[in-house]
């Protein structure tokens, strides 16, 4: 970079500069100046006191350290203290270290053997801390802080040495120290307002245990520490705005001129410097060449006029040269928003080409899914209408089948009511049967007594035929004349008598034949009779049993059908039931779809709208290339 | 067969049936009738000769008159014939009783001539006939005398 360049460039970034007021900047310089020196105000007082805490700590360095070194630190501290006015540590303090340390001694002694052995350095702490209390010690350096301070810094050793690996062992120790140490310092800021301040800054780190140093820092005036981050920012902040302003100054200058550059406007700026200082001859010759310039830069951009964007004006080192170049800017410009336009709209018109196609078949497919959603809804309206018929029907037949079961219940009531009167229609033809029997069994009776009726009939017709016979033979003797006249006189009587007895005898028993041939008949027709009713009986008897059966049957068959009536009629009552619920629930699908065809009609009254928005969006497109056609680009500035 | 009363006096006859004929007998030639009685029956005798039946301290014989005319054994009462025709009893199968009829002449046929002492009158009773016998020609006929037996004669 030239010295001219490099004035250009210092005087833009003044000129950016200077856009801010000129207060501002001397504030801003100010504060850097103010910044930097307390930056190194706090650096040296920070180091000073590092240097003082840094000895301390490699005095009672964890590896140092020892009770020695503490007794020796302890010491050393005590020789400059002012032990006139002494006050005594806080009570609870105390109280909170011995109880802490009873528990560390239990916990020791509780842990391994190696760690027991530490167990007596706290109940060592215990003690003196209980002392402590007791007896309200003043001057307790020597008797209280000292030994406490090494039985720690053992503790503390035993830990780091690894004979202590017990967790809450090692935080109690941790604890410890750090009451310690805070009973320490209370201790220590106490006595350090009624004696030198000198002395409590002085043994505050002395009694430390080795890993205090580092932890336990005075802490630092607010002032101080905000101080290093204003020093570090304010000249950060400073530094940014001027580096802003550079770069700002950069890129105006970079945009005025692209090409050439800082060079080429030093050139152009001398060379309007040399004209203005030239004489009034150089100066026509100056001015023509101006308005040759002039001309040559409207001829060039006549074709921009027509929409060439092809041509660019030549930057000469005339007055139009800058002219050019931002005439050249704008062309560049232009042909970079035709390029965009361009790709814009081809890049839209092939979206909308694609949105318009993919709106048009959802379109369609939206108009079908309408129609055979119309076409569901009308058949789940049919099916609401035939289900509600189903639930009708269906609560028909249960009362159907109520009414069935009931009258079967009637009928197996009537068959049982035939049973019991077919029961007792057979006890009373076992009864008929049974007199029957009887009857023929008389009948017997009678045959025999008949048997005897017609034997003394026989006897009796028997007695009538002697009778005859006998009185038929005495006139036949009389008549032999084998007696006498007197005795045939008596013999004729006699006889006639006895013919008389014998008609009389004969008589009856021609009488008792006849009775007894008319009871023989009489029997035989009785038994025969009876006989016929006891088998009609006896097959009235069976039918009756088997017609009882059979009703039986019928009753244990009108029971099931009764039960099995009763059990379709709850069936069929389920169904119904069931059936109104499907009722109710093809209602709300008829509804739902109701709702879903007036949303998919919506729908594609919708798509239709956004196929003719798609259809304007490329009718938009289309003008705006068209607006743009005009133009006319050069070949290679499509990339 | 013609019919023509030979008397107008009345006959007092007994009416009796032998199988399947009629007879009528004097009633003077019989003087009892028995329904049952108990027969001995007499060995070396004809098969239609029953036996002898003890009735009033009497031997009575009695033969079978069925038996003897048509080889039919009877089952009936028994004739027990007047003394005067000697000791005899016949069994017949059926006694009808005692009728005073008129008899009427009529010609013996060939079921009736095999019984001797039948006789060509007869009587009529219920439309039955009854073919007259003389029972003391029958009992003196040597066919009914002839008892023993046809092998030991």
């Amino acid at each position: 970079m030239s010295v001219a360049n490099f004035r250009l460039w210092f005087s833009d970034v003044l000129i950016e500069l200077k856009r801010w007021p000129k207060a501002g900047l001397f504030i801003w310089l100010a504060c850097f100046v103010a910044a930097v020196l307390l930056w190194l105000l706090s650096l040296y007082a920070k180091n000073a006191t590092q240097n003082v805490w840094s000895d301390l700590a490699v005095k009672l360095s964890p590896a140092t350290v020892s009770t020695d070194a503490i007794g020796s630190a302890a010491s050393q501290t005590t020789e400059l203290r002012v032990l006139d006015n002494v006050v005594p540590p806080d009570d609870q303090a105390l109280k909170r270290i011995s109880e802490t340390a009873l528990t560390l001694h239990s916990r020791l002694q509780q842990s391994t053997e190696v760690a027991a052995l530490h167990a007596s350095k706290a109940g060592r702490v215990a003690g003196l801390a209980v002392a402590m209390r007791q007896e309200q010690l003043t001057n307790n350096e020597a008797s209280f802080w000292q030994p406490m301070g090494s039985a720690i810094g053992e503790l503390e050793a035993s830990v780091r040495s690894g004979d202590v690996r017990d967790g809450p062992a090692i935080g109690l120790i941790t604890e410890l120290q750090s009451r310690f140490v805070d009973l320490r310092q209370q201790s220590a800021r106490a006595n350090s307002f009624t004696n030198t301040p000198r002395s409590a800054a002085s043994v505050e780190p002395a009694l430390q245990p080795a890993s205090i140093p580092t932890q336990q820092k005075p802490p630092l005036p607010m002032a101080l520490k905000l101080l290093p981050w204003l020093i570090f920012l304010l000249p950060i902040g400073c530094l940014l705005y001027a580096l802003h302003a550079i770069r700002r100054a950069v890129r105006i200058r970079h945009e005025r001129h692209p090409k050439e550059g800082y060079a080429q406007v030093a050139s152009t700026h001398q060379a309007q410097q040399m004209t203005a200082a030239a004489p009034p001859s150089n100066r026509h010759a100056a001015e023509r060449r101006t308005q040759a310039a002039i001309l040559q830069l409207l001829d060039e951009m006549e074709p921009l006029a027509e929409g060439d964007l092809t041509h660019e004006a030549s930057v000469t080192e005339d007055l139009t040269g800058a002219l050019a170049d931002a005439f050249n800017q704008a062309v560049h410009e232009l042909r970079r928003l035709v390029n965009q336009i361009n790709r814009s709209s081809s890049e839209v018109r092939n979206a909308v080409t694609h949105s318009r196609e993919r709106t048009l078949s959802m379109a369609k497919h939206g108009v079908v899914q309408a129609r055979e959603v119309t076409r569901t809804h009308d058949r789940l309206e049919q099916m609401q209408s035939d289900v509600q018929s189903l639930s009708a029907t269906s609560q028909q037949v249960a009362a159907y089948a109520q009414d069935v079961a009931k009258r079967t219940q009637h009928a197996a009531a009537a068959v049982t009511r035939s049973s019991d009167a077919l029961a007792v229609m057979r006890k009373q033809a076992s009864v008929a049967e049974r007199s029957l029997r009887r009857l023929v069994s008389s009948t017997k009776g009678i045959e025999t007594r008949l048997e005897d009726i017609q034997t003394a009939s026989k006897r009796t017709d028997l007695l009538a035929l002697n009778s005859t016979i006998h009185a038929a033979s005495r006139p036949l003797a009389a008549e032999g004349g084998t007696m006498e006249f007197m005795e045939s006189t008596q013999e004729s009587h006699s006889s006639q008598n006895f013919a008389e007895l014998a008609t009389d005898v004969s008589s009856l028993a021609a009488l008792l034949s006849h009775a007894t041939r008319d009871i023989d008949q009489l029997s035989d027709v009785i038994r025969d009779e009876a006989k016929d009713s006891l088998q009609a009986m006896q097959a009235t008897v069976a039918q009756v049993e088997t017609t009882e059966n059979l009703s039986q049957d019928a009753q244990n068959h009108l029971d099931e059908i009764a039960t099995a009536a009763e059990a379709l009629g709850s069936a069929v009552q389920e169904i119904a039931n069931r059936t109104a619920v499907q009722a109710q629930g093809v209602i709300d699908v008829t509804d739902t779809t109701r709702v879903i065809n007036d949303i998919t009609h919506d729908n594609a009254t919708a798509l239709t709208q956004a196929v003719e928005d798609l259809q304007q969006l490329e009718n938009l497109s289309n003008s705006l290339e068209a607006s743009v056609h005009g133009f006319r680009l050069p070949p290679d500035s499509a990339t | 067969m013609t019919m023509k009363p030979t008397a107008v006096e009345y006959l007092s006859c007994i009416l009796f049936r032998v199988a399947k004929t009629h007879w009528a007998v004097d009633v003077a030639a019989v003087q009892r009738v028995h329904e049952q009685l108990t027969i001995h029956a007499v060995p070396g005798t004809q098969s239609w000769f029953l036996g002898l039946a003890q009735l009033d301290g009497e031997l009575l014989p009695v033969t079978d008159l069925g038996a003897w005319v048509n080889q039919t054994p009877c089952a009936g009462a028994i004739l027990h014939l007047h003394a005067r025709l000697g000791p005899c009893g016949l069994r017949v199968d059926e006694v009808l009783g005692t009728q005073t009829l008129a008899p009427i002449s009529a010609a013996l046929d060939a079921a009736t001539s095999v019984m001797p002492g039948a006789q060509a009158q007869m009587v009529q009773h219920n439309g039955l006939d009854f073919r007259q016998v003389d029972l003391s020609a029958l009992v003196q006929s040597p066919a009914f005398i002839a008892v023993r037996e046809a092998s030991t004669a």
